[in-house]
């Protein structure tokens, strides 16, 4: 139930930042939106320094965003396409990987796996070798909690191919990992 | 697409908990198959709940160092001045007062920002406007205005849904709402809009002052329909008509406190305003609640109780499964 006191009711006044809050936001949510201005830009110098940029400006806000997520994301893709506009670069010029690149420690012995944080870091690992872009869209969607339609809208494909990407994601995600699940399985 | 593409797609979606019911039936016979698949589908699952866990990787530049370039201004010099510098110091203020005046003149002329306050499913919000008016927006609606509010001849905002407004008083600046079709105008009052997109009804009402409506395609062309305190006008949309009525007080605002009155209200539209006010989803599977209508009154009851007059009045039985409502049955036919 999303309300039940009355005072909840019109509580949510808007506020500005505090530095731990702000802080927090800034590490968990700066290194996926230069990953997302990068797709479009296509370049590490201008990522960085457009995603500063937001932030800064989030900062001086006197009011924050309700969905700071959200606010950070749109205005991070109306940043990349001014730059883009601006540079007069063919609008969407991705880093695009047609193949999977295999890392070599990717078949990790499952002994090594054993632990939560090891596997974690084991499924880090698939994912980053995932291509570009379809890593761009797991992530969204399962690490920064973005709909299909909103990742859609976001990096300006149609919801069909966000399913795709992510329909192929676990699919090479579960034919390399199934593994060390098999051993937790068992263990259980 | 292939037999297993479509597979993983309706296993994401019971992982997602988006998953229809075709999607369900797929998935459940595939799974019903064999017991491979009934393993396959526990690795994903434990894989996918794994994979949320994942923490976000760090910072390019790390914090400390962002948050110092927000502190590096220049520290400010002070040093005593001769008496020629003096005159040096006179005209650069001549000159910074020049450049003042120019940038306030191309400020004025700058395009305008707009401030969008959105309350979503479940929410509502309290604004205060620049010129300290209150608004109150309910849920599933959204507010915008320029940033150079107090600048404007007129304080207009827009509305899609519905919001409750205190005007702070000011007969040289009107108050303006656009909403749908409708343009209210007012100088210091309060009074309500309801103008959800999905709904036919625009309707505004006015708890006290005195409010003028006009159709916003056509704002010379006709007098503004005045509204006094307990008038509420309604703007059919489909078929273009105004009917005025009156309303009680707590009808107006009731919203604010929490309550929910449906008046003769065509269940399909009751249904719409549940989703938004307690952010569920409802499930009709293609059944229309059209010619049922409900008179009923809440005041803020958990979505149970309301969902349990649905039940006894127009034996329309309902199942919830997390945030998602299933509805069966009615004498509604």
């Amino acid at each position: 139930m999303q309300f039940t006191a009355e005072s909840d009711l019109v509580a949510i006044e808007i506020k500005s930042f505090g530095l731990n809050e702000f802080e927090t936001l800034y590490n968990n949510v700066s290194n996926a939106l230069y990953k997302y201005v990068i797709y479009y830009v296509n370049d590490e110098e201008v990522a960085k320094s457009i995603v500063n940029d937001l932030f800064v400006q989030l900062w001086f806000k006197e009011e924050q965003p309700i969905n700071v997520k959200g606010y950070l994301y749109r205005a991070a893709k109306n940043a990349s396409l001014n730059y883009l506009q601006r540079h007069k670069r063919n609008p969407i010029s991705y880093l695009e990987q047609d193949e999977l690149t295999l890392m070599a420690d990717l078949n990790m012995q499952s002994s090594e796996v054993n632990f939560e944080s090891s596997q974690l870091k084991f499924l880090q690992n698939l994912i980053s070798s995932l291509p570009q872009r379809r890593q761009l869209v797991f992530k969204m969607h399962r690490l920064e909690g973005f709909s299909y339609a909103e990742i859609a809208d976001l990096l300006q494909i149609s919801v069909r191919t966000v399913e795709d990407h992510l329909s192929k994601s676990m699919q090479f995600i579960h034919a390399h990992a199934k593994h060390f699940i098999d051993v937790k399985l068992t263990e259980a | 697409m292939t037999m297993e593409d479509q597979i993983w797609e309706c296993l994401l979606n019971r992982l997602n908990r988006t998953e229809t019911a075709e999607s369900k039936l797929i998935l459940d016979r595939w799974l019903a198959t064999n017991g491979a698949n009934l393993k396959q589908y526990d690795e994903v699952k434990l894989i996918w709940e794994l994979t949320g866990k994942i923490k976000p990787e760090t910072p390019i530049l790390p914090f400390n160092q962002f948050i110092e370039q927000l502190d590096a201004k220049p520290a400010p010099v002070t040093k005593k001045l001769g008496f020629w510098k003096l005159g040096i110091a006179a005209s650069l203020i001549g000159v910074f007062l020049f450049s003042a005046l120019y940038y306030y003149q191309s400020k004025q002329n700058q395009p305008l920002t707009w401030v969008v306050k959105k309350a979503v499913a479940g929410k509502m919000l309290k604004i205060s406007l620049p010129d300290s008016s209150t608004v109150w927006l309910n849920s599933g609606s959204e507010l915008s205005y320029v940033q150079q509010f107090t600048q404007q001849k007129l304080r207009a905002v827009n509305l899609k849904g519905e919001a409750y407004f205190e005007v702070k008083h000011d007969e040289e600046h009107p108050f303006v709402v656009k909403a749908e079709k409708l343009t209210t105008t007012v100088y210091g009052t309060s009074f309500s809009v309801r103008a959800y997109q999905n709904e036919n009804l625009t309707s505004v009402a006015v708890n006290s002052g005195k409010v003028g409506v006009t159709e916003t395609t056509n704002p010379k062309g006709n007098q503004p329909i005045m509204l006094l305190p307990n008038d509420q006008l309604s703007y059919n949309k489909s078929e273009g008509g105004f009917v005025k009525t009156t309303v009680a007080n707590e009808t107006v605002n009731g919203w604010i406190d929490g309550e929910i009155v449906f008046e003769q209200t065509s269940v399909d539209e009751v249904l719409e305003t549940l989703g938004r006010k307690y952010n569920v989803k409802i499930e009709t599977e293609g059944n229309t609640y059209t010619n049922c209508k409900l008179t009923a009154r809440f005041k803020n009851e958990p979505i149970e109780a309301v969902l349990n007059v649905l039940k006894l009045s127009l034996n329309i039985k309902s199942t919830q499964i997390k945030q998602t409502i299933y509805l069966k049955g009615g004498n509604c036919m």
